[in-house]
């Protein structure tokens, strides 16, 4: 072929993209690369939905006895605030579960996320579309710690709602007593707003968690979850056995626990016992007067969340970086 | 004529291996050109360099941007298929169509459905489901719906069975390729494809063994086959390659007039398939 010099001017112009009208540019492209990941990863979504699922079934064929203190529930004497506090006992309890089995397929995600198309070689298709790596990585960031947290706090409440009328439901039809049954939309609204902030809270400080995943999954040749997993467990034995030491794991159970210390205010807390003089154990503070002693103003300002973020930023940073040439197939 | 890659001195190195060796070619807009080589030759590296998919030293234009920096603006105007068989397996065809129609400004779906409609393929079908050959018609229906002014295909029909290939070839010539677009392609059948190129690259051991239009091929290098008394003779004008047939030689001769050959013997064209023959013969020796 000819040696055809041209200007750089001259070949710049006809990378200048045609009409891209109808395209609705990067919102358009995230909103794209978001659904694609629950196209992928079905258990994102099936998971936490099964689960719910699962505890409104149980709700429904609940039945038996339920006893306080040697006595059944219905000739307990229940004072309204007691009943409440289990509805909001309940409320908790089904937010927990449902965050357990979300920290599963979450973190299952991001270990797999960034390591599968490598596997599946379709990091060639991808590849093969206007689509950069931070944008690749940004949307699975989305995914993990926006898009599955909030579905997450909206399907507890909702289920918890599906709940307490199936519970109402069963106190009409004379299977539970009435006055144990309780519903406080002012109370609700409030606890749903602090598990909300909660969840806030645990996305920050579980965020180099969530970084240091994406790493493996971008980095691992082969059996990503074994990297993933492997190397906290092994490096503290190693530490242990080779130093005799455990500031690993000292750490480590540090970065998992560390943040809920300060927002419990380190364990100063009155939930169950509350101001117990009476003749029952089954004794609860006002709610109202429990969630005021949780300190989210010095967990969100605590110095180590903002350091783990800066770790994170900089995992999520070189995992971005690795994808760009990462090629190992 | 407009440059759509220019690469000088590109070279990469694997360790001590040299993938790519200094490199120099240039493609032409509106060109479907053949790069041709044995396994391990770099074809699929230099590929890799021209869509920003692999690091490298040297000088790389793509559509006058720098692969490296500005990959992301390139594949606007590029497209690539690395291989068969890349789509993910857990997609389904409708989901495919929906995911490029989002992230590619350029993708026009009623194309791409057109195109489906001809084939055996269902939009409700998962890419695990479907056979080769159909993943990679899903993948053309993709690739033709897409705008691109490049598009790079990286042995785009292995695997596939003659009809499929054919088919593959057809489409891309009557309902893809045009005056504005540029076709780069490697492929390891290259008796198949070699009507549809208009320019060749032989690449061997990390260097360019032969980069020409398809029409001066004929006038650069000359296939003859001279009966074997009249060998000695043909051998003084130092044929870069020979090899017998049926009892005859066929030897292959580069800037050679046709007057001086036509003398000894029966002359002709070489087919690219035989001269890429005859180039790897001679430098591996």
């Amino acid at each position: 072929m000819s040696t055809n010099m041209t200007t750089p001017a001259g070949t710049a112009g006809m990378a200048v993209p045609a009409s891209s009208v109808a395209h609705g540019g990067l919102q358009q492209t995230l909103v794209t690369l978001v659904r694609r990941e629950f196209w992928e990863h079905r258990a994102l979504w099936i998971a936490p939905l099964a689960t719910a699922a699962l505890l409104v079934v149980c709700a429904l064929f609940a039945h038996g006895n339920i006893q306080v203190d040697g006595t059944d529930v219905g000739d307990h004497p229940f004072s309204a605030r007691q009943a409440l506090a289990v509805s909001t006992i309940a409320q908790g309890v089904l937010w927990m579960t449902l965050n357990l089995v979300m920290a599963f397929v979450v973190s299952f995600y991001l270990i797999d996320c960034l390591y599968a198309e490598r596997r599946d070689r379709s990091i060639y298709f991808w590849k093969s579309l206007p689509v950069s790596d931070g944008l690749t990585v940004a949307s699975k960031l989305v995914v993990a710690m926006v898009v599955v947290p909030l579905g997450v706090w909206v399907l507890a409440g909702v289920t918890h709602i599906a709940i307490s009328i199936v519970f109402a439901a069963h106190s009409a039809l004379g299977n539970l007593p009435s006055h144990v049954v309780a519903w406080n939309t002012l109370i609700w609204l409030r606890v749903e707003l602090l598990l909300l902030l909660g969840l806030i809270l645990g996305v920050l400080w579980n965020a180099p968690i969530s970084g240091y995943f994406l790493l493996v999954s971008v980095l691992a040749r082969r059996n990503a979850v074994m990297w993933a997993l492997g190397i906290p467990l092994l490096v503290p034995l190693l530490e242990r056995i080779v130093l005799g030491t455990h500031y690993i794991w000292a750490f480590m159970a540090y970065r998992i626990h560390g943040i809920w210390d300060v927002l419990a205010n380190h364990g100063d807390l009155n939930f169950i016992t509350g101001q117990a003089n009476s003749d029952s154990h089954f004794n609860v503070p006002p709610i109202d007067a429990l969630l005021g002693q949780l300190h989210f103003r010095a967990a969100f300002l605590a110095p180590d969340l903002w350091l783990g973020l800066i770790a994170a930023a900089a995992m999520i940073y070189a995992a971005t970086r690795i994808r760009r040439y990462r090629d190992d197939t | 004529m407009t440059a759509v890659i220019e690469a000088r001195g590109l070279t990469k190195s694997f360790g001590a291996q040299r993938a790519l060796d200094g490199v120099n070619f240039t493609v032409q807009a509106g060109r479907i050109v053949g790069v041709i080589g044995p396994n391990g030759a770099g074809k699929t590296t230099a590929l890799k360099a021209i869509l920003g998919l692999t690091s490298f030293t040297g000088e790389l234009r793509v559509m006058g941007l720098d692969p490296r920096l500005q990959r992301d603006a390139l594949m606007r105007d590029v497209c690539f298929m690395a291989d068969v068989a890349v789509l993910p397996r857990w997609m389904k065809v409708s989901q495919a169509l929906e995911y490029v129609e989002g992230v590619h400004p350029r993708f026009e779906r009623s194309v791409a459905e057109g195109f489906l409609k001809k084939t055996d393929i269902h939009m409700s079908s998962r890419v695990g489901q479907l056979s080769k050959g159909m993943v990679t018609q899903l993948h053309l229906a993709l690739i033709l719906a897409i705008d691109a002014r490049l598009l790079v295909l990286d042995e785009p029909t292995l695997g596939l069975d003659l009809l499929y290939r054919r088919k593959f070839y057809d489409t891309l010539l009557n309902d893809y390729f045009d005056k504005q677009r540029t076709i780069v392609l490697t492929t390891h059948q290259v008796e198949e494809v070699e009507n549809l190129f208009t320019d060749v690259i032989f690449i061997n051991h990390g260097q360019v063994a032969l980069d020409s239009p398809v029409e001066e091929i004929g006038s650069r290098y000359q296939q003859l086959i001279v009966s074997a008394e009249q060998a000695g003779a043909a051998r003084s004008l130092k044929p870069f390659y020979e090899h017998k047939v049926f009892g005859r030689v066929a030897m292959f001769f580069e800037g050679r007039s046709a007057a001086e050959l036509s003398a000894l013997g029966e002359l002709r064209t070489p087919s690219i398939a035989d001269l890429f023959v005859a180039k790897m013969q001679r430098v591996t020796p």
